[in-house]
């Protein structure tokens, strides 16, 4: 790999963490307070991406079509914690789990319903579709530079968030011991709906720069950068939210680093690196590299 | 996960005894086991038990007959998809109903099972066919069509079965230390690695375009057979010793381990059995529809076994039989209603996609409402005869637990996942 291959690499492993980051905060963050699994974060990215191919079809300007697409996602995920998640608190782990696992299986099948099947041409808007030139013959494009910069971005936001805000604060604490917290006046719902919301905005946005990033969406988007957004909590450790950002980059950068570097017939098989090296962590350090969560060991 | 227990019977340790073998008390005490019960009381039980099954089996054979005999095509291979996915079904109730780690990965052995019964059978002709270079020369020519028919078809379920057995006690060893969340996202990765290996390894699996022309050697009688020895089998298991095991380490780890249930060994069991069954299903699944594609084995598939288990009642192998055949049978009826309907005033169009969201909904509003499905841990298997578990604890075996010798012990936490935390 020559130094300006690397260079690019380098970028779009960048890219591609900073989307699993998105995604892996909002999971991190609602698995720290209600030790939910929330399979069905991905349908929310999904949706964001169909509300911004169906804003953007009336002909509203990209600046329109992103807030709407991500007050969608909001909606949904809010929608979601009182329908199907809220009566089901204090039920076991695994309970919760499943029912994540339902709604994730019916957003699905109603966005078939809705949408059809067919992959759909994301409206990436033309200043997000060149390139850069950058010296030394390495070339990136705009996606990757504009999806690091939010990532970024919204990073630094949220960390002032949950360290400055009283909201913030009452998010940590409950996600310390939510006993504890309720006992200190924290009003837990308030809790769990504000981690709803940022979380599912936060997917919104991931749907956006995924949608441009690979061009098309379609129903059964969401599965995949659900799926890796949930293996870089678990390097992270469940429930950090530094440590699903964490995790979401040194994935980005496996994924992309495995790629190029694999022998060619055994790059098809990165899901199964990928998805082995994550048991290997939940047997040697089920607690990830920055997790506060006791590991469930026997 | 399973319904929440009451707090006693499970904590309470077997007093005298060394081993496991000693019901008193354990939380699967059954009327029939109890010592209290009297003898002759015990007596009848079994006899009346053992008419019931024998009854049970010839209405069972009546039934297929009758089936064999009028139903169309159609209608006998779902009759026979109730059967296979019973067998699953049961699979997973072993595995993870009954010690409560829950894994997602139980589809991936469904695939093994598939993969490898389907290679055995495969005529040589269609092997050098379909150009799978990467089978080994003795399995390349492997010609099964010399064998009667049924004895082929049994070879492929007991290697299919033996071989996804032996993937789990081998994916087993580690992930059955794991619990509660952890444990379902390894068993996950699990089911994607053999994914992702069905779909990529060409020269064996013939990827994403999978296996075709498998002899079709799944019959009725075959799939009902191994869905009585699956339910026998898990029967035995869940009033042996292993299976109290399996029971007390699901309702409380840190009890189970005080009395020296050797957990990691007791899941490993569990896990292994489980995937035997579904490896044996896998098989006759495949010599059902006579393809094996590697989409058939993902999430959707898990999802819709996880139903079955859960509306049935997770732990309770009649649960896992019930919902097996209401989940087999019920998008028949649902597809009526995704290819439109015309009620006269009312027409709906055709909506693709329907009956699964049914399916999810339904799912959620059981997780809601009846989070311990329909027969929670309770099994109506020998004909309302012998109510076993916990849901009518005799008052025999109540009065074991006595606050004088068990102190304290009303006032444990309810918490199945105490140990897991």
């Amino acid at each position: 790999m020559n130094p300006s291959e690397f260079g690019q690499q380098l970028v779009n492993a960048l890219s591609l963490g900073s989307i699993y980051a998105l995604v892996a905060v909002g999971l991190a963050m609602v698995f720290g307070i209600l030790r939910l699994i929330n399979f069905a974060h991905g349908e929310v990215l999904m949706l964001g991406a169909f509300a911004a191919y169906y804003a953007a079809a009336v002909a509203l300007p990209f600046w329109l079509v992103a807030p709407l697409a991500v007050l969608t996602t909001v909606v949904v995920g809010v929608v979601m914690e009182r329908v199907a998640y809220r009566p089901l608190r204090g039920a076991p782990d695994v309970a919760l789990l499943l029912t994540s696992l339902g709604v994730s299986i019916a957003l699905q099948n109603l966005a078939l319903l809705l949408f059809g099947a067919q992959p759909k041409r994301f409206p990436t808007p033309a200043a997000m579709s060149g390139q850069i030139a950058l010296g030394g013959g390495v070339r990136i494009s705009t996606v990757n530079l504009v999806t690091v910069g939010t990532a970024l971005a919204l990073m630094v936001g949220l960390t002032l968030f949950v360290t400055r805000t009283p909201l913030g604060l009452s998010m940590r604490a409950t996600a310390e011991n939510a006993l504890a917290a309720q006992l200190m006046g924290i009003n837990v719902t308030t809790v769990v709906v504000t981690a709803f919301v940022i979380g599912s905005g936060l997917a919104g946005v991931a749907g956006l720069l995924w949608g441009a990033r690979v061009g098309r969406i379609e129903p059964l988007m969401g599965f995949i950068p659900v799926l890796k957004a949930f293996v870089a909590t678990v390097i992270g450790g469940f429930g950090s939210i530094p440590g699903a950002v964490l995790g979401a980059y040194l994935l980005g950068f496996a994924e992309i680093f495995l790629v190029a570097l694999l022998p060619g017939d055994l790059t098809s098989y990165r899901d199964a690196f990928i998805f082995g090296g994550l048991i290997l962590i939940l047997l040697l350090r089920p607690r990830g590299i920055l997790g506060s969560t006791e590991p469930e060991k026997i | 996960m399973g319904p929440k227990p009451p707090a006693a019977g499970s904590e309470q340790p077997a007093p005298t005894s060394p081993t496991w073998g000693e019901p008193r008390g354990t939380p699967a005490a059954t009327p029939r086991e109890n010592e209290g019960a009297p003898p002759d009381r015990e007596r009848q039980r079994t006899s009346a038990g053992g008419i019931a099954v024998v009854v049970g089996l010839v209405l069972l054979g009546a039934f297929l007959a009758l089936a064999e005999g009028s139903f169309n095509a159609y209608r006998l291979q779902l009759v026979t998809l109730v059967a296979i996915n019973a067998v699953i079904a049961v699979g997973l109730t072993v595995s993870s109903g009954f010690t409560g780690v829950f894994s997602l990965g139980q589809i991936g052995f469904l695939a093994i099972g598939a993969y490898v019964g389907a290679l055995l059978t495969l005529p040589p002709q269609w092997k050098g066919e379909m150009f799978l270079p990467g089978l080994p020369a003795w399995l390349a020519g492997l010609d099964l069509a010399g064998w009667p028919p049924q004895a082929a078809l049994l070879l492929a379920c007991l290697v299919g079965g033996g071989i996804a057995a032996l993937v789990a006690a081998v994916v087993g060893a580690p992930l059955m230390r794991l619990s509660g969340h952890y444990v379902a996202v390894a068993t996950m990765g699990f089911l994607i690695i053999v994914n992702s290996v069905a779909v990529n390894w060409d020269t064996v699996t013939r990827g994403a375009r999978g296996l075709s022309a498998i002899p079709t050697l799944t019959n009725a009688w075959v799939a009902y057979a191994w869905a009585v020895l699956a339910v026998y089998v898990a029967w035995r298991l869940r009033v042996s010793p292993f299976g109290r095991a399996m029971i007390a380490s699901r309702e409380n780890l840190i009890a189970a381990r005080a009395i020296g249930v050797d957990v990691l060994r007791t899941r490993l069991l569990a896990f292994v059995v489980g995937a035997f069954f579904t490896g044996v299903a896998g098989s006759l699944l495949a010599h059902q529809i006579g393809t094996v594609a590697p989409s058939a084995f993902y999430f959707a598939t898990t999802f819709n076994v996880i139903i079955m288990v859960v509306l049935g009642g997770m732990g309770s192998i009649t649960g896992a039989v019930v919902g097996a055949a209401i989940l087999t049978l019920a998008p028949e009826y649902l597809r009526d209603v995704e290819d439109g309907m015309d009620l006269g005033v009312l027409s709906f169009p055709a909506l693709f996609g329907l009956s699964q969201i049914i399916l999810a909904v339904g799912f959620i509003l059981v997780m809601i409402f009846r989070p311990q499905g329909l027969f929670g841990d309770r099994e109506l298997g020998l004909g309302l005869l012998s109510r076993r578990g916990r849901g009518r604890r005799t008052p025999e075996a109540r009065e074991d637990i006595t606050p004088e010798l068990a102190p304290g012990l009303g006032e444990m936490p309810e918490d199945g996942a105490g140990g897991a935390r």
